[in-house]
C-alpha cells in the first residue's frame, strides 16, 4: 500500500515536471503560429542572469505611454492595447485596467513608475537570450544602430490573447543574427 | 570514533576493564543503534557528483547555443529532466534503501527541473526581469521529491530556492512589486519533512543542517512582513524572535551532542547578543522615548500583534524549559527577551533606565559565562565571557566622556583578566588531569 502511494506520488510529480515546460512551449508555439506580429522600436544593454545566461535587456519606445495623472500606480497590471503608427511600429493606443474585447491585440504589462503625464511600462518580453560569446558583439551592433539616426532597430513580437512571444531582433530589416554574420565576414 | 571504540574492546577485555558480557552488550548497543549504517563518504560523493553535474548542465545551458535550431533546443530541455526522472524511478524500484542513490538521483532531478524551465524561458525569451515566478515554479515542481524519495538534500535545496525566492520578491523588487507571500505556503509544504527529520533522524547531519537553514530563512522572512514597522518595534520583535530560536534550541528535541549542530541556539544567542550591544547605546532609547507607539491602537497593527504573539510563545517555551529543568531558566540569555521587553515598556517614559538595564543584562551574561566556565573548567566559555565584557567596555567608550588614561587602565585590567583567568584555568585542568 505504502509503495503504491509513493509510486503514484512520484508519477504525479514527474507528470507535473514534464507538463509545465511542455505547456510553456506549446502555448508559445501557438502564439508564434496564430498570433499577430508587432514591431517594437528598441534600445538595449547586456546583463547576465545567473540561471539563464546572457541576454540583451531591451527597452522600447512603447515603454512610455501618455496617461492622465493619478490613474496608475507602480506595480499595477495594465492591458496595453496595441496599434501601429504611420511608420509601421507598435504603439500603445490605450492602457486599460480590464481585459480588452476578443480580437483586440494587447500585451499584459506592469507599471514600473509614473510621471505626471506618462506611465512607464515593463513588458513580459524585455529579455533577448543570446549565446554568451556573441552577447557583447550583439549589444554593440544594436547600440551602433541606435546611434545612427538613419538605422532602425526593432523587436518582432507575436501577440495572441494573454501571451506575447519575442521572436527576433532586427536592424535595418535584417535579423540580428544576419547582421552579426555579415560583421564577421567584414572582419575576415 | 565509534569504529575506534569497537576496535579497542578486545584490548579492554584483556586489561580486565570490562567483562566479555559487557563487551557483547556494547557491540549490540552500537549495532542496534544503526542497523545498516550508510556509508557517509558514498552519500557525500553521490550528492556532490549530482550537484556538480547538475550545476555543469545549468552553466552549459546558460551559454544559450545560437546555432542549435529551436526544435532541437526544445528536445534538449527535456533530456536532463527525463534522465533525472529515470534515475529516481530506478532508485525507487531497485535501491530504495540506499541513501546515496536516493540523495544523488534526487539532487540531479532537482537541478534538471530548474534547467528545463530555464531552457524554455531562454528559447522563447520569456521574461520581464523577474526571477520570482521562475523560482516559484521550480520549488513547486520539486517539493514532492523530498517526500517521495525521502531525500534530505533535496529538502535543503528546496529551502535554498525558496529563500532566494523570498529575497527576490521581498527585498529586490522595488519596481516590479512582486509579493513574497507565496513563501509562507512554500514553507508549509516543506515543514512536515522537517518534522519527520527531527522525530526520525534527530542526530543525522542533514537534520543539523536543517537546524541552521530553516531558522535562518524564517528570520529573514520576518523582515518582509514587518517592513512597515518602525525601527524600534522591529528591534523588539526581532529580539523576541531570536529569543524564541534560542529557547527552541534548548528543548530536548533540538538539543544536539555538539553545540555547532544546534543552529537555533547559536543563531538565537548571536542575534540577541548583537541586538543587546546595539541597544546598549542610549540613542535607540532616545528614539523610543520620542515616539509613542503604545497609543492609537498599536496592538491592532501587524508589528504589535506579532510582538504579543512572540511574547506568548516565549512564555510557553520558558514554561516548558522550566518543567524540563527548573535550574535551566536561570541562564541570563533565556530570560533576556523578558528583560528586553521590560526595557521597552519603561523606555517610553525615560531613555536612561532601559540603557542601564540592557548594560546590566550584558554584564550579567558575560559574568555568568565566565563563572560557569570557571566552574566547569571550560576555557571557551571563560574566554567567550571575557570577550563579551571587552566588547561591552569598548562600546561604552564611544558614548561616554571617560578620559583616555582611564580607558587605557580599564583595557589593561581586562587584558590582565584574560591572562589570569586562562592561567588559572589551565593550571586547574592540569591538576585535574594528574
Amino acid at each position: 500500500m505504502k509503495t503504491t502511494v509513493i509510486w503514484v506520488a512520484f508519477a504525479l510529480a514527474c507528470a507535473a515536471q514534464l507538463f509545465v515546460p511542455a505547456n510553456m512551449i506549446l502555448s508559445r508555439e501557438a502564439v508564434l503560429k496564430k498570433g499577430e506580429a508587432f514591431h517594437f522600436k528598441m534600445q538595449p544593454y547586456d546583463p547576465v542572469d545567473p540561471f539563464r545566461g546572457n541576454y540583451l535587456q531591451l527597452s522600447f519606445e512603447a515603454n512610455m505611454v501618455a496617461v492622465d495623472s493619478g490613474l496608475w500606480n507602480t506595480g499595477d497590471k495594465a492591458f496595453a492595447i496595441l496599434t501601429v503608427d504611420s511608420a509601421g511600429f507598435a504603439k500603445v493606443a490605450e492602457l486599460s485596467t480590464s481585459q480588452p474585447s476578443p480580437g483586440v491585440p494587447y500585451v499584459i504589462a506592469t507599471v514600473s513608475y509614473t510621471t505626471p503625464f506618462e506611465a512607464v511600462l515593463i513588458y513580459p518580453f524585455e529579455r533577448y537570450y543570446i549565446e554568451s560569446k556573441l552577447a557583447p558583439a550583439a549589444e554593440d551592433a544594436v547600440r551602433k544602430a541606435m546611434i545612427d539616426s538613419s538605422a532602425v532597430a526593432y523587436a518582432k513580437v507575436f501577440v495572441r490573447e494573454d501571451l506575447s512571444v519575442l521572436r527576433s531582433l532586427h536592424i535595418n530589416g535584417k535579423s540580428l543574427e544576419e547582421v552579426m554574420k555579415e560583421g564577421e565576414v567584414e572582419i575576415k | 570514533m565509534r569504529i575506534d571504540l569497537l576496535r579497542a574492546i578486545p584490548e579492554w577485555i584483556e586489561a580486565g576493564l570490562i567483562t566479555p558480557e559487557a563487551a557483547e552488550q556494547i557491540k549490540a548497543y552500537y549495532a542496534g543503534k544503526e542497523p545498516h549504517g550508510p556509508n557517509r563518504i558514498v552519500i557525500v560523493f553521490g550528492i556532490l557528483g549530482a550537484l556538480l553535474v547538475g550545476l555543469g548542465i545549468t552553466l552549459i545551458v546558460a551559454n544559450n547555443w545560437e546555432d542549435l535550431p529551436r526544435g532541437f533546443k526544445t528536445v534538449l530541455a527535456f533530456a536532463p529532466l527525463l534522465i533525472g526522472q529515470l534515475a529516481c524511478a530506478f532508485t525507487l524500484w531497485r535501491k530504495p534503501e540506499s541513501t546515496a542513490w536516493r540523495e544523488g538521483s534526487t539532487t540531479f532531478l532537482f537541478f534538471a527541473v530548474g534547467v528545463s524551465i530555464s531552457l524554455v524561458a531562454q528559447i522563447y525569451h520569456i521574461g520581464d526581469g523577474a526571477l520570482g515566478p521562475y523560482l516559484l515554479t521550480w520549488s513547486l515542481l520539486c517539493f514532492p521529491l523530498m517526500y517521495v524519495m525521502r531525500a534530505s538534500f533535496a529538502s535543503l535545496l528546496y529551502w535554498v530556492v525558496i529563500t532566494y525566492f523570498l529575497y527576490e520578491t521581498g527585498f529586490n523588487n522595488y519596481y516590479l512589486k512582486q509579493t513574497a507571500s507565496p513563501y509562507w505556503w512554500l514553507v508549509l509544504l516543506a515543514m512536515p519533512y522537517y518534522v519527520w527529520l527531527i522525530l526520525r533522524k534527530p542526530h543525522s547531519n542533514f537534520t543539523a543542517f536543517h537546524h541552521w537553514g530553516i531558522p535562518g530563512s524564517l528570520l529573514l522572512a520576518y523582515a518582509t512582513v514587518s517592513e512597515n514597522a518602525s525601527g524600534a518595534l522591529l528591534f523588539w520583535s526581532y529580539f523576541l524572535l531570536f529569543g524564541i530560536a534560542f529557547l527552541l534550541g534548548q528543548s530536548h528535541f533540538l538539543q544536539q551532542r555538539n553545540l555547532w549542530r544546534n543552529g537555533y541556539a547559536i543563531i538565537g544567542a548571536g542575534g540577541m547578543l548583537s541586538l543587546l550591544f546595539t541597544t546598549s547605546f542610549s540613542s535607540l532609547w532616545e528614539d523610543v522615548s520620542s515616539q509613542t507607539f503604545f497609543e492609537a491602537g498599536w496592538l491592532q497593527s501587524l508589528p504589535g500583534m506579532a510582538i504579543v504573539l512572540f511574547l506568548i510563545v516565549t512564555g510557553v517555551l520558558l514554561f516548558i524549559n522550566y518543567r524540563e529543568a527548573p535550574s535551566r531558566i536561570m541562564q541570563p540569555l533565556m530570560i533576556a527577551p523578558l528583560v528586553f521587553s521590560a526595557a521597552f515598556l519603561i523606555g517610553e517614559s525615560n531613555p536612561l533606565l532601559p540603557t542601564i538595564l540592557i548594560n546590566v543584562l550584558l554584564l550579567v551574561i558575560s559574568v555568568s559565562a565566565i563563572w560557569q566556565g570557571a566552574r566547569r573548567v571550560h576555557l571557551g566559555l571563560v574566554n567567550g565571557g571575557l570577550l563579551l565584557l571587552t566588547v561591552q567596555i569598548a562600546c561604552r567608550f564611544f558614548d561616554t566622556d571617560i578620559p583616555f588614561v582611564a580607558r587605557g587602565l580599564v583595557f589593561i585590567a581586562v587584558g590582565a583578566g584574560f591572562f589570569f583567568a586562562n592561567y588559572r584555568l589551565l593550571g586547574r585542568k592540569k591538576s585535574m588531569q594528574s
